[in-house]
């Protein structure tokens, strides 16, 4: 019955599965007697429960480390729209923005908003800051404009 | 990670509240699984149960209609086979000097070798006798234990050992009872 060597760790598998059946279906009673005592099974199970809450930490952290890297990514996306633009495409596209959304119109300088006195790279900030803000629209092909 | 289907499976909030509502009993069963999962394994029972407490809360999906102990116990066992695989495709740490004691530039091939899984297979055997030996007292004892690591189960079983269900129930805890004194930290080699 022990003959065939290559199973040797599936022969150990399949009895491994009948004893944890066998603890599944101990009563509970019959589990604290089998341990001893009650004080050593809420000691047992303080432990234990001590590693789940440690789990559930470490599981929220690497949601969190997950988010951060897909806004991150989020952010790298739009700043590459930004940046695809040349300079005369970006200032159209702020005219733009800015006559979409009158509430940031309002916070910008006078200056700031018709783009005059403004380098280049001022204006490829201002767009990023605006897409970051979520008010940018479309581009409507001024991409490579 | 695949989206759950919240309707069939629990969220990952009523997984975690259906943990922390275990009595203490459930928690101590729950160490006891990875025990008997961990044995003759290269895993530690309380790193393969937080492993299972980690996928549990992540990628694996709780069917409603499975008790939260099966579904930790099925995530275990899951694990468990799975590490055994993992090891039978690496081979041990090679030594970083030689025997004259310089060190080893040129490692040899680190792939696998039929010689490697063999020796692991053997060492399973190993174990599997150890545990057949313990039970050299016990006839009827010893025919469950091999009888259960042939595939038996049920009726099969029954015919094999002439015990009833409740026999072989009783049977089966004092194999257990009995190997987890004899081996109370498992197999290590």
């Amino acid at each position: 019955m022990t003959g065939n060597k290559m199973s040797e760790r599936s022969a150990l598998d399949r009895l491994a599965d009948a004893l944890v059946e066998d603890i599944l279906e101990m009563s509970d009673e019959e589990l604290i007697e089998e341990i001893g005592d009650l004080q050593e099974v809420q000691r047992i199970a303080t432990d234990t429960q001590s590693l789940f809450e440690n789990s559930v930490i470490a599981t929220g952290k690497a949601r969190l480390a997950a988010a951060k890297t897909a806004v991150t990514a989020n952010q790298l996306e739009r700043s590459a729209t930004v940046v695809a633009l040349d300079p005369s495409a970006a200032r159209r596209r702020i005219d733009r923005a800015l006559a979409s959304d009158p509430e940031t119109q309002r916070k910008l300088t006078l200056a700031a908003r018709k783009g005059e006195g403004l380098s280049d790279s001022d204006i490829q900030g201002m767009l990023e800051d605006l897409a970051e803000l979520g008010v940018l629209p479309d581009d409507g092909g001024d991409v490579g404009a | 990670m695949s989206v759950p289907d919240t309707v069939s499976s629990l969220t990952q909030d009523e997984v975690a509240d259906a943990i922390r509502s275990l009595p203490p009993a459930g928690w101590a069963r729950l160490l006891r699984v990875a025990q008997t999962y961990s044995c003759n394994r290269p895993i530690d029972p309380k790193d393969l149960l937080q492993e299972a407490f980690l996928r549990a809360l992540g990628s694996r999906h709780c069917p409603r209609d499975v008790e939260i102990i099966r579904f930790l116990t099925e995530a275990m066992r899951s694990i468990a086979w799975d590490v055994v695989k993992e090891v039978r495709r690496r081979p041990p740490p090679l030594p970083l000097h030689d025997k004259s004691g310089a060190l080893v530039i040129d490692p040899p091939d680190r792939r696998p070798t039929a010689e490697w899984q063999l020796a692991s297979e053997q060492e399973a055997g190993r174990f599997k006798q150890a545990v057949i030996s313990i039970f050299e007292d016990d006839v009827v004892a010893q025919v469950t234990v091999e009888g259960i690591m042939e595939g038996m189960e049920g009726a099969e079983l029954q015919e094999l050992t002439g015990l009833d269900v409740k026999g072989l129930a009783t049977k089966r805890r004092m194999i257990r009872r009995r190997i987890d004194n004899t081996f109370p930290e498992g197999w290590k080699s």
